[in-house]
């Protein structure tokens, strides 16, 4: 509970470098869980504008087979 | 004329010779009708996310070329009809990014896809460190992130069962506006 306030500032509101690529494979995988997930907005304080550009560059990811869809895939 | 990019994977099971002839195929193929190549660039032999069509691994290319829209889809199709190729996609390309334009060695080829691995673990270093031990030693990676799942599980599924319900529908709706896109 405490930690969901704490989170607010949209990190690449912050950060304008980040580039949403579907290639930017390591960055990318900070915003999935081991499994495969996506990291929920309400969980990294991303703002909605850039939630789309990193789910749009994960899926695109993943049709590529660049990032896993589930973590069982890996086998 | 826009500036596109094309990715596409072609199997790991395709030997060299005949994988660069898929390569040098299209390329002619959006030559003749017009294209312009800026830059092909070779990841070369990666390990898939997941298996497609029973291959692990695969060998991607990327496109840089400019071209007249019209000629993209006879290309999709030609690539639909050819087996060897896992997946493609197509976008409007935001720039070639120094990042993501880069080559296995292409001269030595031949050595890194006859003999084992590690020959090639030199060439993509740079670009996945942590993939290329993964590479080398599969099998015993594979178990580790798998304990590492099985330890996370149970807290990402009591977070996520609230938002399960909405999701699929969000995704499944998102998706398809790619498609149209690519």
């Amino acid at each position: 509970m405490l930690n969901r306030k704490r989170v607010k500032i949209c990190k690449f509101c912050e950060n304008k470098d980040f580039d949403f690529n579907y290639k930017n494979e390591k960055k990318l995988r900070y915003f999935i869980t081991d499994r495969g997930k996506i990291i929920p907005r309400r969980m990294s304080g991303t703002c909605a504008k850039h939630q789309r550009k990193l789910t749009t560059a994960i899926k695109r990811a993943r049709y590529m087979a660049i990032l896993p869809f589930t973590a069982e895939m890996i086998r | 004329m826009r500036t596109y990019e094309t990715t596409f994977i072609i199997s790991g099971a395709v030997s060299e010779t005949n994988r660069e002839a898929i390569i040098a195929r299209y390329e002619k193929q959006l030559t003749d009708n017009g294209a312009e190549f800026k830059r092909i660039a070779r990841w070369g032999k990666r390990q898939l996310a997941y298996p497609i069509n029973k291959q692990s691994r695969g060998y991607y290319v990327i496109y840089y070329y400019d071209a007249d829209p019209a000629i993209i889809n006879p290309m999709h199709r030609e690539m639909d009809l050819n087996e060897q190729i896992l997946r493609y996609m197509t976008l409007i390309s935001d720039g070639i990014h120094p990042d993501y334009v880069r080559d296995e060695g292409t001269p030595d080829e031949s050595t890194t896809t006859a003999s084992t691995p590690v020959v090639e673990k030199v060439a993509s270093d740079d670009t996945v460190a942590s993939e290329t031990t993964e590479e080398t030693a599969s099998d015993e990676t594979v178990e580790t992130v798998e304990a590492a799942a099985e330890e996370s599980a149970p807290e990402t599924t009591d977070e996520s069962d609230d938002t399960a319900s909405e999701k699929p529908a969000e995704e499944a709706a998102a998706d398809d506006d790619e498609k149209e896109v690519e």
